[in-house]
């Protein structure tokens, strides 16, 4: 096992990350840009070292200066946490050719997986369902035909990477140029890679995927699913497990199919097969397998107790699938809402800022990942998630009972985040009865949904605050302090000033 | 005391008066009752028609942050003086969000379409594109490429009038 571990990356999963560094008694070192000197997960890391500039390409995603900052701190791994570099299979190999452990997967099977046309020819090969749809690579005349074979609507989709971006929808055979267009240019801009492909969309579906860990000689197993159907603009804003869609036989499929890509691709480390389930028919179809820890992996570890990342570091040392893990079973219902620095009312527009007030849920079945605190700025620079709140319980019930009754509890002041909407989607009878697809958001909570309009007692207590002319307290980051005619500093009630 | 704030396009007159009985409060000219119970928290727990609530609140210039019950709600703060709500800049866009200039896609005196793209600003991963609200001409650019802006900072000046027939 190694002592020293660089993680590259910022925000919640690189505090996750140096917590399960400190659990296993390795050193974990932090790289930080310039806005983030005073960053959480510098805080939680053992040592850190700063990087020019601010930006994603000056920073976490410039791989040369990555790895000089391992070598200078004597690092002998490197975790690359999720987005960056964690997909990079040219970083992968360097971190490798350095002599260094590369948390994840063989470069080759990143970048065979990373392609996303190429892991759905994989996935063909082993006899595994696509969804129906054209690789891409002819003339616009080609992508028309095919798209009228495939049947109106059609999704593009980028062949360099996922994330919702360099993907559109094409209605009619009238917006699919406009549609390949923007879905190019955007794919350009994300994954330096503007090759699209054509997907028949599914109007009715789930997304399920499923969490596999593979060891060095080749053993892979299941984790069971999270169900990933809410999301907005493809982007997922909650997950649970286990799925509400399936059966036990469809679950048992979807695991043995899910082992079965990993195998098919050579996998190693932890991963994730992602499959939209066709309501309509009841088949599942491969869609991709993200090869890094996800976003959502915490939903896992409380369904079944399993560490992911300790796991990652386990196996990336060459250790074997531990019988634990193999023996895991999923206990009661778990559930995970992702808190964004975003303005559902104006198009989900970012909204980054300092953060004025911050109070985070506790309580028994909680857990909240989070790369902030109070005082932090959230920056322009970087990706909008504030924090994942995630509990579980019993069953599904008491799991959205939970989650409601902690949303209720949690505070954030400043940026404008999506925890109203998130409390309405729970509040949803769709979403309750466990009916709720990848359109559901779109369909059942836009627009009128993310605009709340403030209740009598938020306008008086606006008012006391002008009136009082002081905030509550002088932690806060704009810096004023109580006056005597602030009303926390009156014992019973206030006075008026005027 | 008369307080007007504005939220999500909506305006709001509250009005605080001390009488006999405590303290009264008039939402849009509706009587609600309250009280004030002490909190030492950083929020106020307000008992409104017997229902109480704790709410968090901070202040940023003059906008009034505030959360009750998970909702989160930004108030601006108006002048009591100002015959009406703050407009935007007379002929001028704003940045609806802070962000990065990624690209001006216009010249000084340039006439612009309907829905045409003047800059388009880029924040956390995300893109946003500013586009022209009617047919206007160009009159200045405040922002370049590469700029970093804030909310409600003017990026372009169009002159309405200016586009028509150009």
């Amino acid at each position: 096992m190694f002592h020293r571990l660089l993680i590259a990356n910022r925000g919640e999963i690189a505090v996750r990350i140096a917590r399960a560094c400190r659990e296993s008694g390795i050193v974990s070192v932090a790289l930080h840009s310039e806005v983030d000197a005073s960053a959480l997960h510098v805080r939680e890391a053992d040592e850190a070292i700063p990087l020019q500039g601010a930006s994603p390409a000056e920073t976490y995603l410039n791989a040369s200066v990555i790895l000089e900052a391992a070598r200078s701190a004597g690092c002998e791994a490197i975790h690359p946490g999720y987005g960056f570099l964690s997909e990079d299979a040219a970083f992968a190999r360097a971190v490798r050719a350095a002599g260094l452990v590369f948390i994840g997967p063989e470069a080759g099977t990143i970048q065979r997986l990373g392609d996303k046309t190429r892991a759905r020819e994989l996935a063909r090969t082993a006899g595994i369902p696509v969804v129906p749809g054209y690789a891409g690579g002819g003339s616009e005349a080609d992508f028309l035909r095919e798209a009228k074979k495939l049947g109106f609507p059609v999704l593009v989709k980028a062949a360099g990477g996922g994330g919702g971006r360099g993907m559109r929808v094409a209605a009619t055979p009238a917006g699919l140029e406009e549609a390949l267009h923007s879905a190019r240019r955007e794919a350009e801009g994300a994954f330096g890679n503007s090759r699209v492909f054509l997907e028949k969309l599914i109007p009715s579906a789930r997304h399920v995927e499923i969490q596999v860990l593979g060891d060095l000689e080749g053993r892979v197993i299941s984790l069971f699913e999270r169900d990933c159907s809410v999301q907005r603009r493809y982007q997922k804003i909650l997950e649970e497990s286990p799925s509400p869609a399936l059966t036990e036989e469809l679950r048992e499929r979807m695991g043995v199919t899910a082992v079965a890509v990993a195998k098919a691709a050579g996998y190693s480390n932890a991963g994730t097969v992602e499959f939209l389930l066709d309501l309509d028919s009841g088949e599942f179809y491969f869609l991709e397998m993200n090869t890094r820890l996800q976003v959502e992996h915490p939903v896992t570890e409380v369904l079944t107790g399993v560490d992911l990342v300790a796991a990652q570091i386990q196996l990336a040392v060459g250790e074997p699938i531990s019988p634990s893990w193999a023996a895991a079973v999923p206990r009661g219902h778990a559930l995970e809402c992702r808190l964004y620095a975003e303005d559902p009312a104006r198009d989900f527009a970012p909204s980054p800022g300092r953060i004025l007030r911050w109070k985070m849920p506790e309580g028994p079945g909680v857990r909240v990942d989070s790369g902030y605190a109070e005082g932090d700025e959230v920056s322009i620079h970087y990706d909008s998630l504030l924090a994942k709140i995630i509990v579980s319980a019993e069953d599904r019930e008491a799991a959205l009972r939970r989650m409601e009754g902690v949303l209720r509890d949690t505070v954030v002041l400043g940026p404008t985040t999506n925890q109203g909407l998130l409390k309405r989607l729970l509040a949803h009878p769709v979403f309750r009865r466990g009916d709720a697809t990848t359109d559901f958001l779109p369909n059942h909570l836009f627009p009128a949904g993310n605009v709340h309009h403030p209740p009598d007692e938020v306008l008086i207590a606006a008012a006391i605050l002008a009136e009082g002319g002081a905030l509550p307290s002088g932690k806060t980051a704009a810096g004023e302090t109580g006056d005597l005619h602030s009303p926390w500093r009156v014992a019973d009630g206030f006075r008026l000033s005027g | 005391m008369e307080y007007r704030f504005q939220s999500q396009g909506k305006e709001y007159v509250v009005a605080l008066e001390s009488g006999p009985e405590g303290i009264r409060a008039w939402v849009d000219g509706r009587e609600c009752r309250f009280r004030l119970h002490p909190a030492r928290d950083g929020t106020l727990d307000l008992e409104v028609d017997g229902r109480r609530h704790r709410i968090s609140c901070a202040r940023d210039g003059s906008s009034l942050h505030l959360a009750c019950e998970g909702e989160g709600y930004r108030l601006q703060k108006l002048d009591p003086l100002s015959p009406r709500a703050p407009q935007q800049h007379e002929h001028g866009l704003e940045a609806p969000m802070p962000g990065l200039v990624r690209r001006v896609a216009v010249v000084a005196g340039e006439t612009v379409r309907r829905g045409q793209t003047l800059v388009v600003l880029e924040a956390m991963k995300m893109e946003i594109r500013i586009t022209a609200p009617e047919q206007a001409r160009v009159i200045k650019l405040h922002c370049g490429a590469g700029d970093q802006v804030d909310r409600g900072q003017v990026l372009v000046d169009l002159d309405a009038t200016g586009g028509k027939g150009g």
